[in-house]
């Protein structure tokens, strides 16, 4: 079990190193610098330009700028932000804490309910349940998550049920324990309803055709004839052998929800990686947009790694296989 | 649920089918029409107790699912399955549940038919469970039929990918056997085994029948097979019953216009193939 974790461990830092190697690369070949607006000013000279280039290192070989990074990742500063003037790890934690807390709670929500829905829509094949979920899965899968946002934006200004951005309302310091948490879950509501219903549409026609496939073959066919209930059937037999497909789906999802989160986030205020990845962006604030990058990347391999440590538990066979 | 007007007049016969008719419907792409062929057409059929019937066909011949029929997997279109008084046939599947305790089934393959996650004693006590007993009383259950059929309790904890063909031939007819049923419908069980764990098994299941005092319905390719196994074989054609008789009778050489002399033709190439002659 620790050298199969071990290995899949080792496969991701590789993955990792190349990511962002390739990050750098790419920046490096984009036009446009953190100083290529100061260029246009005339009130700043060349040699202060030259100076300031030399101080931030930007004008030494990207393999020399590379280095100097990975070695600032050693000192827990995950390189440098030209715009705040600061290291980048302590502007990226609260953010990334905030980015985790809005994706976690809205893959959890998703598989909690895209799991029993499919199973249920794979045992009414064919009948009026399993019709009208495919028309609106397809109706949902059709939106794009920009207008499933803004929706919910335009439902919350209406209503006034839900903020309409932010993770706290401004009286939050007054509040005690549970108030907090209580006003935490009413702001997150939205933008996890919006991620949810971007991914939701997906899950559960994976589930259902998982199930459907399973519900098929020859051991469901044998245990059905030996009197085994629906029930068990389903839960016992048919979903133990679906996992294997969905595991697997599950690590794609953690990099199908970060990637809508940005969005979501940025439509919705919410302070998370989003708003700084587009700010970063826009400014070339280089090493902000490569430390995002990065941060994005390792949650999809703990995601890819949690997919297969729990395949690992969930499937005897894979067991015997890395064992022997 | 309708009962047997015959049942007093025939008292040894366990299961009749009559008339008994099956489609397959399949769509097409681009087309309102529909592909369909009837697998059986009007199948009439007597299995006495205790006794052993042969079904033999040529493939695609309807055998497989008129055996699917008989155990409750499918619900043939029309016709009636009397057993004990009750016709199956168009029951739901909760009204099937009571029946499949006396109706089991054992499948052609079963590297396929037993669940790859579970063990030999779960696989074998499963349906158990379902009869409502307790956990210690399943599991030793469990192991006396796994010893009954000659699977040693060393593979109890094994996966039935961890199993030989043999030893998971033996262990789908523990399982089947499991809920004491009165009749064994057997799908090709003892096809692609070599002849010794064949005969092997072919012997268990004569051993089983006596003591449990089981009928078997009989699904086999191998005629020498039917002739060591069966009372009584029916010869199945293009979903029709075209011949019923002891083997003896049957496996007798006769007259080539005969259905059955077909499929004894079918059987000959077929050896002769297996062992490489021209």
């Amino acid at each position: 079990m620790i050298a199969f974790i071990a290995r899949r461990l080792g496969r991701s830092l590789l993955v990792l190193l190349c990511v962002s190697f390739l990050v750098f690369y790419l920046i490096e070949i984009a036009p446009g610098q953190y100083f290529e607006g100061l260029r246009l000013n005339p009130q700043i000279s060349r040699q202060t330009l030259a100076a300031l280039e030399s101080d931030y290192g930007l004008n030494r070989p990207l393999p020399v700028r590379y280095v100097e990074w990975l070695r600032s990742i050693g000192r827990g500063e995950l390189g440098f932000s030209f715009t705040y003037n600061s290291p980048v790890w302590p502007l990226l934690r609260p953010r990334l804490r905030n980015t985790l807390l809005l994706t976690t709670t809205a893959l959890l929500c998703s598989w909690l309910i895209a799991i029993p829905l499919g199973i249920w829509l794979a045992n009414h094949r064919r009948q009026w349940q399993d019709r009208l979920f495919a028309f609106a899965t397809t109706f949902f899968l059709a939106l794009p998550d920009l207008l499933i946002g803004l929706l919910l934006l335009v439902f919350a200004l209406h209503t006034h049920w839900f903020p309409t951005g932010g993770m706290s309302s401004l009286t939050r310091a007054d509040l005690g324990p549970w108030g907090k948490l209580q006003d935490l879950v009413w702001h997150l509501f939205l933008p996890v309803a919006g991620l949810v219903a971007g991914t939701l549409p997906i899950l559960v026609r994976h589930v259902r055709s998982a199930m459907i496939e399973v519900l098929q073959a020859p051991f469901i066919i044998a245990a059905k004839s030996h009197g085994i209930p629906q029930r068990r059937l389903l839960l016992r037999h048919a979903f133990p052998a679906a996992m294997n497909s969905l595991l697997s789906l599950f690590g794609v999802t953690v990099g199908m929800l970060l990637g809508t989160s940005l969005l979501i986030e940025f439509i919705m205020s919410w302070p998370g990686l989003g708003p700084m990845l587009v700010q970063a962006i826009l400014e070339r604030d280089s090493y902000v947009v490569i430390a995002i990058v990065i941060c994005s990347t390792l949650l999809l391999a703990a995601g890819n790694l949690i997919a297969d440590v729990s395949l690992y538990f969930a499937d005897p066979r894979i067991r015997q296989e890395t064992g022997r | 649920m309708q009962t047997d007007p015959t049942q007093n007049s025939n008292a040894e016969i366990l299961l009749r089918c009559e008339g008994l008719n099956k489609t397959y419907t399949q769509g097409r792409w681009f087309s309102r029409s529909r592909l369909t062929k009837q697998v059986l057409k009007g199948v009439n059929l007597s299995i006495r107790a205790h006794s052993t019937l042969a079904l033999i066909g040529l493939s695609a011949s309807g055998k497989s699912t008129l055996a699917r029929c008989l155990a409750g997997i499918e619900q043939p279109d029309s016709g009636e399955i009397w057993f004990e008084g009750t016709n199956l046939a168009g029951l739901s599947r909760r009204e099937w549940d009571p029946f499949h305790r006396q109706i089991q089934m054992v499948f052609q393959e079963p590297a396929a038919s037993l669940n790859p996650r579970l063990n030999g004693v779960e696989l074998v006590s499963e349906p158990l469970l379902v009869a409502g007993m307790k956990k210690e009383e399943r599991h030793r259950q469990a192991l006396d039929l796994m010893e009954l059929v000659g699977v040693p309790a060393s593979c109890a904890r094994r996966l039935p990918a961890e199993l030989s063909g043999g030893q998971r031939r033996r262990l789908a007819i523990a399982r089947a056997l499991a809920l004491a049923p009165k009749i064994l419908v057997l799908d090709e069980s003892l096809s692609g085994l070599d002849l010794s764990i064949q005969a092997q098994i072919s012997n268990l299941l004569i051993t089983l029948q006596a003591a449990r005092h089981l009928t078997y319905i009989c699904i086999s390719h191998d005629l020498d097979l039917v002739a060591h196994l069966a009372d009584e074989v029916a010869v199945l054609h293009e979903g029709q019953i075209v011949e019923v008789g002891s083997p003896a009778e049957l496996l007798a050489a006769g007259p080539s216009s005969r259905p059955i002399s077909r499929f004894q033709e079918a059987a000959a190439k077929l050896n002769k193939l297996q062992v490489g002659l021209p």
